[in-house]
């Protein structure tokens, strides 16, 4: 006969090793600052989100497979959050840093539970200043994957407006000079990605390490108005990344929140029956109704794994091929996520080179 | 000279009479060999409730045989006896639960094979990694033991799932044992379902992401639109 034993619960949750910082309290309800109709006529800066690093250690490989899920899923309900709050221009996540955008933060996920999600954000404004270098973390309530499961916000979204709260409030420091010469910063760099040589110049770092804007291109400047054309293309490129964002997030909402549900619910669980004395817990096997639901219980919560980790191996399996048009010609991008972009942004450059060479391209 | 002509012939004959079982011993599937898509064979496999019905009735016999000859167990009454028999008919039922996968599919991604059925989760095993894992709902294990690769689930509440995967020896059957045990119940529950190979059908859809259009799927692979 099998010796059923029954060992110790908890561990398999937690991303990393656990911080000696002492846990988190749950998070008191927090609402989200939201724009005026004033600020939100502003032109907003543009922001852009990638997907979170996460801390390696020793992770079971279901554990590592549900990570790389994770690490897309969070950094697009924050964007959901950053455009919900109406202060930002477009919020997108990217594969990697965007060099269009007026402000870039990436995040390192540092535990992430049913019960605690820890995280570091670090977000870095187009002339390098450091906006944001914090450590966020939650307790989540017992009853609020219940709360949650039909319709409601995700659990994590506390978290979240914490954070767009944050942004909003540096956000707010900024005068309508800050944030013309952000998007001059930005524009400029991206030009210096295309043509280091041609923009050389524009951009310095001052004395305290802080980069400036020297000066700009003249407006009429043909250079410039390419540099806003290919720009546009990688703003069409860019949204159609954070499209297939938008889908693993629409997909994955449900499994993942379902199976935090069972995750959370299976810890108490074990707390009650760890209360228990040897016999009840035999009285309790008995029964074939408390049998079976614990059976029908742990099946729903693996289903939803094998729903999660199957969505993190598509992630990193090749996608369908993309298409996209630039100045009449059809580019076909192949590979993950990451390898389009990479294709993009290099045909992008040669594109650019090519158009700017005395020479007409073969 | 004759008698160690004589004792060298034995030793061969005896070394090759060993030699199926030593090659076999030596023979134990890889991995690999368990990959691809199976069927339930109905014909080869066991029918959960006749197999239940069986266990019973033995177990009762005993239960009466050893109660009237006063051999019961130490502290063993007639309703502790009822009440075994009641968790062996839960088990059963439990397992009848659980074996009524149809199709399979036997994968390897990376460093794990996943065993996908097509009514449960899938059962995932590390190849040369870990074979243990403490879960928070419960602890799962696997390994190859001889011939078999067995995957064994404790869950809280005291009570445990084996499912023994073995290859026939000619890879055309496997069979699927699966054992439900528990705390306080004499004996566990069997059951054994056999998989025949077979070839799914591929769908021939083919998809394009359009930065114009979105996402494009056509039949067969053309994209002529």
């Amino acid at each position: 006969m099998i010796k059923v034993w029954v060992l110790l619960f908890g561990l398999a949750g937690c991303a990393s090793t656990p911080s000696p910082a002492p846990a988190p309290r749950p998070d008191e309800p927090t609402t989200l600052n939201r724009a005026s109709i004033i600020q939100g006529n502003l032109a907003g800066l543009n922001l852009s989100l990638t997907p979170f690093s996460h801390l390696g250690g020793s992770i079971s490989p279901v554990r590592a497979e549900l990570l790389a899920a994770e690490r897309r899923y969070l950094p697009y309900l924050l964007k959901t959050t950053l455009t919900e709050s109406g202060f930002w221009g477009a919020v997108r996540v990217t594969p990697g840093v965007d060099v269009t955008a007026e402000l870039n933060c990436q995040g390192q996920l540092l535990a992430a539970s049913a019960a605690v999600l820890e995280l570091q954000l670090i977000c870095r404004d187009a002339l390098g200043k450091l906006w944001l270098d914090d450590r966020f973390d939650t307790r989540i309530a017992r009853d609020a994957y219940r709360q949650s499961a039909v319709d409601g916000p995700d659990p994590y979204q506390g978290i979240m407006i914490r954070i767009a709260n944050r942004l909003a409030d540096g956000l707010a420091l900024l005068t309508d000079q800050d944030r013309r010469r952000l998007r001059d910063a930005a524009l400029l760099r991206y030009a210096q990605t295309l043509s280091p040589e041609g923009f050389d110049g524009y951009l310095a770092v001052n004395a305290e390490g802080r980069m400036q804007v020297q000066g700009l291109p003249a407006a009429s400047d043909p250079m410039v108005a390419r540099v806003r054309r290919i720009r546009d293309s990688e703003y069409q490129f860019i949204d159609a990344m954070d499209e297939q964002y938008r889908l693993i997030y629409q997909q994955m909402n449900m499994p993942y929140r379902l199976w935090r549900q069972y995750q959370y619910e299976f810890e108490d669980y074990n707390t009650s029956l760890g209360d228990r004395s040897a016999g009840a817990q035999r009285r309790a096997v008995a029964s074939y109704e408390v049998m079976l639901a614990t059976y029908k219980r742990y099946q729903d919560y693996k289903r939803n794994e094998d729903e999660l980790s199957e969505m993190a191996q598509s992630l990193v399996r090749a996608l369908s091929p993309t298409l996209g048009q630039v100045e009449g010609q059809v580019v076909e991008l192949t590979g993950n996520l990451e390898q389009q972009y990479e294709l993009w942004r290099s045909y992008l450059l040669r594109l650019y080179q090519a158009e700017s060479s005395p020479r007409a391209p073969e | 000279m004759a008698r160690l002509m004589s004792f060298s012939l034995s030793a061969c004959l005896l070394l090759l009479g060993l030699l199926p079982s030593l090659l076999r011993a030596n023979d134990a599937p890889e991995f690999s060999e368990f990959l691809g898509h199976w069927e339930v064979d109905f014909a080869a496999s066991e029918a959960p409730n006749d197999k239940l019905r069986y266990l019973y009735d033995v177990t009762l016999s005993d239960h009466q045989r050893r109660l009237a000859s006063g051999q019961n167990r130490i502290g063993e009454t007639p309703f502790q006896a009822i009440d075994d028999l009641r968790g062996l008919v839960n088990l059963g039922r439990l397992g009848e639960q659980i074996t009524r996968t149809a199709v399979l599919n036997v994968r390897m991604q990376g460093n794990t094979l996943y065993v996908d059925r097509d009514d449960n989760f899938s059962l995932r095993c590390e190849v040369g990694g870990i074979a243990e894992e403490a879960e928070n709902l419960g602890y799962s294990r696997c390994r190859m033991n001889d011939r078999a690769l067995v995957f064994w689930l404790g869950l809280p509440g005291g009570f445990g799932i084996e499912h023994r995967l073995i290859l026939s020896e000619r890879g055309d059957r496997l069979s699927i044992a699966t054992t439900v045990a528990a705390d306080g119940v004499s004996q566990a529950f069997s059951v054994s379902r056999v998989y025949q190979p077979f070839e799914p059908v591929t769908e021939g859809i083919q998809c394009q992401y359009t930065l114009g259009k979105g996402k494009v799927c056509t039949l067969n692979g053309g994209f002529n639109d």
